[in-house]
């Protein structure tokens, strides 16, 4: 928040987040609600259960191992079935790559904000109109958690797209479609009660 | 371009127009994250894109790299 302020948005913007920056965005959006014109979020989630947890867990103890053991179970989890069926040896291998020339230890602190997200209190301080984007097959945070997200913040829609958790990565031009279109419908709504 | 916020998140800023702001996931960074859809919204909007702590930012893209100037207008 301090980074957008730090931009001179005080007279409101769009916000849009994936996984942890979804987190980051609901956030955002219920501690500044005069601010936030509108919200989406894709693959977000309202609070981390055990089973979350044991996950981040997991992923940090691979990282601190070896980047490319977390970055290949990271393929195999982020990316829909329908995705990786369709990959051969070398793609995913490129896949592996990709990730792992983005994984370090830098990111322990993201995993650590992951294991702790307890958002469920402040949900109901949303004012901004919001979209919660489900990916059918992710298996990081699966829809019902989303679907959870939706039914918690006021008016919040509620949509479910194929694809895996890593949606931006595996269908960037379905997926940003989807987010330009909603920006777009956003503003102009904005622009009409102006 | 990139710039400094006061807590230290780099970020990559382009277009001009109504702001809109975009965050990135785990592992991630705004360039990997969103790339395209930063070049597609800069058209109509200010795209506003942090890099959260820790994100690895690869040293050609910590200098705007990649983003359009922001429009003085609006």
């Amino acid at each position: 928040m301090a980074a957008v302020r730090a931009a001179g948005l005080a007279e409101g913007f769009h916000l849009v987040g994936h996984s942890l920056g979804a987190v980051v965005a609901t956030a955002v959006a219920a501690r500044h609600p005069g601010q936030v014109r509108s919200l989406l979020l894709h693959a977000g989630w309202v609070s981390t259960g055990p089973r979350e947890a044991l996950m981040f867990d997991l992923w940090s103890r691979l990282l601190r191992i070896d980047p490319e053991l977390l970055a290949r179970l990271l393929v195999l989890e982020a990316m829909s079935p329908a995705m990786l069926a369709q990959a051969n040896g070398s793609q995913l291998e490129e896949m592996v790559a990709g990730f792992t020339s983005m994984l370090d230890t830098r990111i322990l602190g993201q995993l650590g904000l992951d294991a702790r997200i307890d958002l469920a209190p402040e949900l109901h301080a949303i004012r901004a109109a919001t979209l919660v984007l489900a990916s059918a097959d992710d298996r990081i945070i699966p829809p019902p958690h989303q679907r959870a997200l939706a039914e918690a913040i006021p008016g919040a829609q509620f949509r479910e797209v194929p694809g895996g958790h890593g949606l931006p990565f595996e269908d960037p031009a379905g997926f940003f479609h989807i987010v330009t279109e909603w920006i777009t419908g956003q503003q102009a709504r904005t622009q009409a009660t102006a | 371009m990139s710039l400094q916020a006061p807590d230290l998140l780099s970020m990559t800023t382009a277009g001009s127009g109504p702001a809109v702001v975009l965050i990135h996931g785990t592992g991630a960074d705004a360039e990997s994250n969103w790339g395209p859809l930063i070049a597609t919204l800069s058209t109509s909007y200010t795209v506003f894109a942090p890099n959260l702590p820790g994100a690895r930012v690869p040293p050609h893209r910590r200098r705007g790299g990649s983003s359009c100037p922001r429009s003085p207008t609006k």
